[in-house]
């Protein structure tokens, strides 16, 4: 039996002031709504003061329960904007939602989820509401995304989906929010329990370029060689060619940072893991010429079986487009609420103007009112996935009705 | 080997070499006489990918194991000894690490909540210790350490304090005792004195002073009397 109980609106805007943009976003959400306010969503540009864009939210939601994070670009099913608010207004009596929020992420992982699902009290009705899933938004500068993951996995015992944080590409200090709260290295956790199971798809589009490699030193987040070579080195040797033809750019004579940054940004790092590939995003290091060190936003292990990956606009495009269209093949178009999306900064980076069209494409697929912003990594485990850090890929959740 | 089904394995290999983890030979597409080669082919293309899915599920259960041991060392350098390894989460040929760790920690928490006892009752001790010595220092003999405040371990230095106390009490009350002796005895010999001198007196009223006084020196010398 489906129950038809859940609302779900949004609202996006931008300006100079704070708290009056955060209040506009709100109002625009809350004009399509009469019901009592749940839960309310927010995304947040960087630009913004987030204590003031989330007290003009919570003037406008009457303090409704508020979570959400700094980005790097922010869209609802209305538009795609840089440096705006966007605001999702969620009224549920089929879903319930527990909120929490803890610090010092990045020096305990595992501690810190622990910690934070102490805060959580959640009263279980599963006669009524037998599906739990959590929703859970961190830091996107921690460099420890896989940790996160599992950390959120082992604790919560649940299915997981969300992301991290973004701050418009400054990669200097990123933000969630939980209610009047704002915190860096932080993690904001939604626990859900609903009548429905909440549906998330994941969806990445890579392909790879490169023969199977094996990381053969690397320490953190720092790869530093690959089938014993120096890292940049290999990846040089397997994209050259290619980058020279499509953007006429000639990899061994640059010594622009950006240049290897954005060559970066097109071919990724995929970790064979059986018959999938999950997506690393490799940033270059401060000194790449002299060292050949790529770095990461995740901990990356020597063994560990990889190949260079390419992804094309059209790839990006259709596979947004297939992670929400799997998602509704599951549920019915009739019985989504509303939609969450969770998108890589880097995704607009290689789509650029095609971004626009990307979200345009779920839009049409969906045709319900959906969230999205751009951050520095994805989040998506459901039960039995041993991984569920993800790069440059789309992960989208349906609100079920 | 049909030139037909050569191009299918090889295009097949192909596409497995650079990545694509879905390649597979049709073997539908295969000759009969070539049909049971290429099942063993395929095979071998998924043994392959399920060596990748398998190191990668080690990599994610080591990464789970490696998230634990942080997370008790953070325990342990904020002070917290209570936690212990989710011996669940560990694959079965770890076990014994996961267990030996536990083993491990449960000890280091035993030995330290140990030492902090000590500490604790070292304390306690000092502090009766000193007081009753404080009183003891200003004359106070009326003190004793309560035995059932301290712990078994300073029970003896207790004991021993209380005999000292007892011991430096009666030594007290036998010096006062004596000294209570001498004064009677001081007052007997003047009385003694104060009469032998009117037993001279006599003596010499009836003329026997001088031999009773030579009497009383050779007296006084066998028995080594001081006189007064």
């Amino acid at each position: 039996m489906v129950f038809m109980n859940t609302k779900f609106t949004t609202g996006i805007a931008k300006g100079e002031n704070s708290f009056e943009v955060g209040k506009t976003a709100a109002k625009q959400a809350l004009s399509k709504m009469n019901e009592k306010i749940n839960l309310s969503i927010v995304f947040s540009s960087s630009k913004y003061n987030y204590k003031e864009v989330i007290k003009g939210v919570r003037e406008v939601t009457n303090n409704a329960p508020l979570i959400g994070c700094s980005t790097s670009g922010e869209f609802t099913e209305e538009r795609t904007e840089k440096n705006s608010v966007a605001v999702a207004l969620i009224s549920s009596d089929s879903c319930k939602f527990f909120l929490g929020i803890n610090s010092g992420l990045t020096e305990d992982p595992l501690g810190c989820f622990q910690d934070l699902n102490k805060k959580i009290i959640m009263q279980e009705d599963i006669e009524k509401f037998p599906n739990k899933s959590a929703l859970i938004i961190c830091d996107g500068l921690t460099h420890k995304g896989e940790e996160i993951a599992t950390s959120a996995n082992m604790t919560f015992d649940t299915e997981i989906f969300g992301g991290m944080a973004g701050d418009d590409m400054k990669v200097r200090e990123t933000c969630v929010f939980m209610n009047d709260d704002s915190k860096t290295d932080a993690v904001v956790a939604c626990k859900i329990l609903s009548k429905s199971r909440i549906v998330f798809e994941v969806k990445h589009g890579h392909t790879p370029i490169s023969p199977l490699l094996k990381i053969t030193k690397a320490s953190e987040n720092i790869l530093y060689t690959i089938n014993n070579e120096p890292a940049w080195e290999v990846w040089k040797r397997y994209c050259k060619d290619d980058v020279k033809k499509t953007n006429g750019l000639d990899l061994d004579k640059t010594d622009s940072l950006m240049d290897v940054g954005t060559t970066l940004a097109v071919y990724e790092l995929g970790i064979q893991a059986g018959n999938k590939y999950i997506i690393r995003w490799p940033l270059p290091s401060f000194n790449i010429f002299e060292d050949n060190k790529i770095n990461f936003d995740t901990t990356i292990s020597e063994g560990t079986r990889i190949r260079i990956m390419k992804s094309t606009k059209e790839n990006q495009i259709k596979s947004a487009k297939e992670a929400v269209e799997k998602a509704i093949s599951q549920i019915g178009k009739e019985n989504v609420a509303g939609i969450i999306i969770f998108d890589c900064a880097l995704r607009s980076m290689i789509l650029k103007q095609d971004f626009l069209k990307a979200v345009k494409e779920i839009n049409d697929v969906a045709n319900v009112p959906l969230i999205g912003f751009e951050g520095y990594g994805e989040i998506s485990m459901k039960i039995g996935d041993v991984s569920g850090f993800h790069n440059t890929t789309t992960v989208a959740i349906l609100i079920p009705k | 080997m049909e030139k037909e089904s050569v191009n299918i394995i090889d295009n097949v290999l192909e596409k497995h070499l650079k990545g694509d983890l879905e390649a597979k030979i049709d073997i539908e597409d295969i000759n009969e006489e070539h049909k049971n080669m290429c099942e063993k082919l395929n095979s071998v293309l998924e043994y392959e990918i399920e060596c990748t899915k398998s190191a990668f599920e080690k990599e994610c259960t080591f990464r789970k194991i490696f998230l634990q041991i942080g997370n008790l060392c953070n325990q342990i350098l904020k002070g917290n000894l209570s936690k212990r390894m989710n011996i669940l989460t560990i694959p079965f040929e770890m076990k014994n690490m996961g267990i030996n760790l536990n083993t491990v920690f449960e000890t280091l928490q035993k030995d330290i909540e140990i030492l902090h006892k000590s500490e604790s009752d070292l304390k306690i001790a000092i502090s009766v210790f000193g007081f009753v010595l404080s009183k003891i220092s200003k004359g106070d003999l009326s003190v004793k350490v309560d035995l059932n405040e301290i712990s078994e371990e300073y029970e003896t230095i207790g004991e021993d304090i209380n005999s000292m106390i007892l011991s430096i009490r009666k030594h007290i009350e036998d010096l006062q005792n004596r000294e209570l002796e001498l004064e009677k005895s001081k007052i007997s010999t003047k009385y003694f004195k104060d009469y032998s001198e009117k037993i001279l007196e006599f003596a010499d009223d009836w003329g026997i002073g001088e031999v009773l006084k030579s009497v009383m020196k050779d007296w006084e010398k066998e028995h080594s009397y001081t006189s007064y």
